[in-house]
């Protein structure tokens, strides 16, 4: 029996809707699903963020600064089926816990590889704070709107995504800050197939 | 006699060590440019700009106490643990008319699709070179200059 990754597709999901501008022009490619003007509206445009290079966690003092500002790391946390499925149907639900964490660089030393988007100015780059709460906003909306996430073009599907908590920044060595949202996603298993 | 003949004068007798044999390792810049942003899955646009360090810096291993979630380049001794080398390199001449090396081109160009490495290439380093990046610089003297450079970070090697 074939296993069926259970982080695999709803991390590509993530990627579509953070990265790779999902939702931004109202078709979705391949299957036909086309977008509403509500959801483009609140897509994020291709290259607002980007992946961290190798993705580490954004708290390896290795990174370079050049690969660090709205970069961004995927860490799931936990996982629980809470218990209470019948393991002969042929569905189950699943809920992971994911942590979105951006990286932003502040101080004038590293404006060089600052990477600036939707009109921010120098001004604001300087408030990593209030920049890293904004940017949390910004990807809470993307992601737990149900159109961008719904369809069941993935497997495991994402059912349900919320946000979990709030949204916080801390700032680490080197003028560096990490904007953290952690999200709950709920999955549907197909219980006939095996997932690892 | 000006600062420019002290550093030429310092320049021959660093290549004098050099031309004997005193520096075996071979320090060369590398000048990645990218298309877009750095992040995961981009490559550099093309084939880095390299120049080797002439003569030869002295090259010496400081510490190897750093480490990384990235992992740096996989030496032969560290038996599975991620850790970062750091190494000293100078004394390089600076700039004079006739030959040196400028702070400028030392640190060379480094933002979002701009990155500098330092190559050491010699015995100590696994497949004959490995990447370094600048963590310290010291221009404070007036005929050398002295870096300190950590390992880079395997994953971005180009």
């Amino acid at each position: 029996m074939s296993v069926v990754s259970l982080i695999d597709g709803p991390e590509s999901r993530i990627v579509q809707i953070i990265e790779q501008g999902r939702g931004i022009t109202g078709s979705v490619g391949s299957n036909g699903n086309t977008f509403t003007t509500h959801a483009q509206a609140i897509a994020i445009a291709v290259d607002t963020f980007r992946r961290i290079e190798g993705k580490v966690p954004l708290d390896d003092p290795g990174i370079d600064g050049q690969a660090f500002d709205r970069a961004y790391h995927i860490e799931w946390i936990d996982g629980d089926d809470e218990g209470d499925e019948n393991e002969y149907d042929n569905t189950g639900l699943e809920t992971l816990r994911v942590e979105i964490q951006v990286g932003l660089l502040f101080g004038k030393a590293l404006a060089n590889n600052l990477k600036s988007a939707n009109g921010e100015t120098s001004a604001v780059l300087q408030r990593p704070k209030a920049r890293g709460i904004a940017v949390g906003k910004q990807i809470t909306r993307a992601l737990t709107f149900g159109e961008l996430y719904q369809q069941k073009d993935i497997d495991p599907a994402i059912i349900l995504a919320e946000r979990e908590g709030r949204t916080t920044v801390r700032t680490i060595d080197g003028g560096r800050a990490i904007a953290s949202t952690v999200f709950r996603l709920t999955l549907e298993l197909d219980l006939s197939k095996q997932y690892g | 006699m000006t600062l420019d003949r002290f550093r030429a004068a310092a320049d021959r007798g660093r290549r004098a060590a050099a031309a004997v044999g005193m520096r075996p390792t071979t320090v060369t810049l590398r000048q990645y440019t990218y298309a877009s942003d750095i992040a995961d899955g981009v490559s550099p646009s093309g084939p880095p700009a390299e120049t080797v360090l002439s003569p030869s810096p002295k090259v010496r291993l400081l510490s190897d106490d750093k480490s990384s979630m990235y992992g740096a380049n996989l030496t032969a001794s560290i038996q599975g643990r991620a850790l970062l080398n750091t190494y000293e390199v100078g004394p390089i001449t600076p700039a004079f008319t006739g030959g040196g090396t400028s702070v400028a081109t030392l640190l060379g160009t480094n933002d979002k699709r701009h990155r500098m490495r330092i190559v050491l290439t010699g015995d100590d380093f696994v497949g004959g070179s490995e990447e370094f990046v600048i963590v310290k610089l010291d221009t404070t003297r007036p005929i050398r200059i002295m870096l300190i450079v950590q390992q880079a970070p395997q994953s971005s090697n180009g």
